[in-house]
């Protein structure tokens, strides 16, 4: 499309898309604790957060944030400080050392794999919980690779149906993983295994009660 | 100001109805004009959809679920039967469990993935068995599945040269992105880097290559590159390799740098995947100057030196960086 200007739509590529799931999906949900500590509004968190996303996803290069999870926690305090000026959320009191949320990250530790595990299985879980036809046209895309017009042809439905099916999953997937700040996949026994994750670096603050 | 705000909800289903057309195919100009409008009219559109493909991206990692999911049958036999529905298989290698209807507890054949990665600098050789072998360069990571017939290899980022052994009984998938190389007694070596199209070179023997776009598979003999990509036009981008760039693309192994007329800028870039103490050039003409040269990839103040005395430019090492120009 060289005819026309696609500047926002070039922002969410898929190279970057992975990248934003690599090193800013991990830290929504500690995002999302330490607004509520500073008494937001459910919808003003998810507020908050998508519009954070925002900012960091329409920079110009993603890859060159060494502290991606410091940057996104800066974007955030600026963004509610603002708010807080146009009167739309209550002030809070100025935040604790930023470098502090940094962890240290150890593509191999055991820990991360088994985390990387965990997150596999809470993906199988919404997946199962799809709608049958909405999960089948989500599994034979995602787990077995097919194009959305390959679904159509095997499920001998429309591919503008296939779309939607992939959409309603893909809606399933952004409200458990996302949104609303409430997890119902989390169980304490995962709460605890979050703790793994900050062995190698130093204690995340956001994840204090 | 006055409108109504709307709300975070029916921004995320918007995002992932966008995030759905995205994945579908190229989006026609009037999409695109739709959508670039859309995200355009609330800043927190963009989050929205960034979030919607991220987590897409995410299920890319799902293939390892397929012994967990088999969708029903569509085929025509499947149309005309009883509506009994077929139940989801949860396995877990071999061992297979029914589940009836909602949330049953998941004990599957994830156990069976292993993976392993490596560090900046790092290098690392995993034996899968019967004689074959991966071994990864830097910043790598690979998704390693064992399966009957032999091993299922899934690139998530970095270089991986695979070496299945002549003679093995055991053949290799390789995966990356949509596109799957089938191994058998075969050497091949697939890079997927940031901001570039992945791509396969085989190195020994001859590969299958087939993807969920393609109709068939194509053939890549010893001493050709595949730039993967858009199906259309495929067989074109496969190039034939000298010695010399072959042995360049491997010299890794040894913990060397091997460069021939590449751009200073590509050469700088390339020792940034080895080391922490990157190199800055300060003169931008000098970024597009040719370099051509074996160099040890952990040592990039050596390198920088070398460029110092070729063009005669100063070069100063600090802590955290080096400064040429």
């Amino acid at each position: 499309m060289p005819s026309l200007a696609c500047e926002l739509i070039e922002r969410v590529s898929l190279e970057r898309a992975r990248w934003f799931d690599a090193n800013v999906l991990p830290h929504e949900k500690s995002l999302r604790a330490w607004l509520r500590r500073r008494r937001l509004s459910a919808i003003d968190i998810d507020d908050t957060v998508q519009e954070a996303y925002a900012v960091l996803a329409s920079r110009p290069t993603l890859d060159d944030l060494a502290h991606p999870k410091a940057y996104l926690f800066r974007i955030a305090h600026s963004l509610v400080l603002r708010d807080a000026r146009r009167g739309r959320i209550v002030p809070f009191e100025p935040v604790e050392d930023m470098d502090a949320f940094e962890e240290a990250r150890d593509p191999f530790s055991p820990e991360r794999i088994a985390i990387g595990r965990e997150e596999m299985r809470r993906l199988a879980a919404v997946i199962q919980a799809m709608p049958a036809r909405v999960r089948d046209a989500f599994v034979l895309r995602r787990v077995h690779g097919y194009s959305q017009r390959e679904i159509a042809r095997r499920m001998k439905i429309s591919e503008s149906t296939v779309e939607k099916h992939v959409a309603k999953g893909l809606t399933l997937l952004i409200e458990r993983f996302g949104r609303s700040g409430n997890d119902p996949l989390e169980s304490p026994r995962e709460m605890n295994r979050r703790h793994y994750r900050l062995g190698s670096g130093p204690r995340d603050p956001s994840d204090d009660r | 100001m006055a409108q109504a705000r709307e709300t975070p909800q029916t921004i995320d289903e918007a995002a992932a109805v966008w995030a759905a057309r995205m994945d579908r195919g190229p989006l026609l100009d009037e999409d695109a004009q739709t959508l670039e409008a859309w995200l355009a009219g609330d800043p927190r559109r963009l989050g929205a959809l960034m979030r919607a493909r991220a987590l897409f991206t995410r299920t890319e990692a799902a293939w390892s679920l397929e012994p967990v999911f088999n969708p029903r049958p569509y085929d025509r036999r499947a149309a005309t039967a009883p509506t009994r529905r077929r139940l989801l298989v949860w396995g877990a290698g071999g061992a297979v469990a029914a589940s009836v209807g909602a949330a049953t507890v998941i004990g599957y054949g994830l156990t069976a993935t292993t993976a392993y990665a490596t560090e900046r600098g790092e290098m690392r050789q995993v034996p899968l068995g019967d004689g074959s072998n991966l071994t990864l360069n830097t910043l790598s990571e690979v998704r390693v599945r064992d399966r009957s017939g032999g091993s299922d290899v899934r690139l998530m980022a970095g270089e991986v040269l695979l070496n299945v052994a002549q003679g093995a009984q055991r053949a290799c998938t390789l995966r990356v992105d949509d596109w799957r190389v089938q191994v058998a007694s075969a050497a091949v070596f697939i890079s997927r880097l940031p901001d570039r199209p992945a791509q396969v070179t085989t190195h020994r023997g001859a590969v299958e290559i087939s993807g969920t776009k393609l109709a068939g598979s194509l053939r890549l003999e010893a001493g050709r590159r595949l730039t993967l990509g858009e199906t259309a036009g495929l067989e074109r981008r496969i190039e034939k390799l000298s010695t010399d760039e072959m042995s360049r693309e491997l010299s890794w192994r040894e913990g060397q740098l091997a460069f021939h007329d590449e751009r200073l800028e590509q050469a700088v870039a390339a020792f940034a995947r080895y080391s922490r103490q990157p190199i800055v050039i300060r003169d931008p003409a000098l970024r597009g100057e040719a370099v051509s040269g074996l160099f040890a990839a952990n040592d990039p103040a050596g390198f920088a030196q070398a460029i110092g005395a070729a063009f005669g430019v100063s070069v100063r090492v600090e802590t955290d960086r080096i400064v040429v120009g």
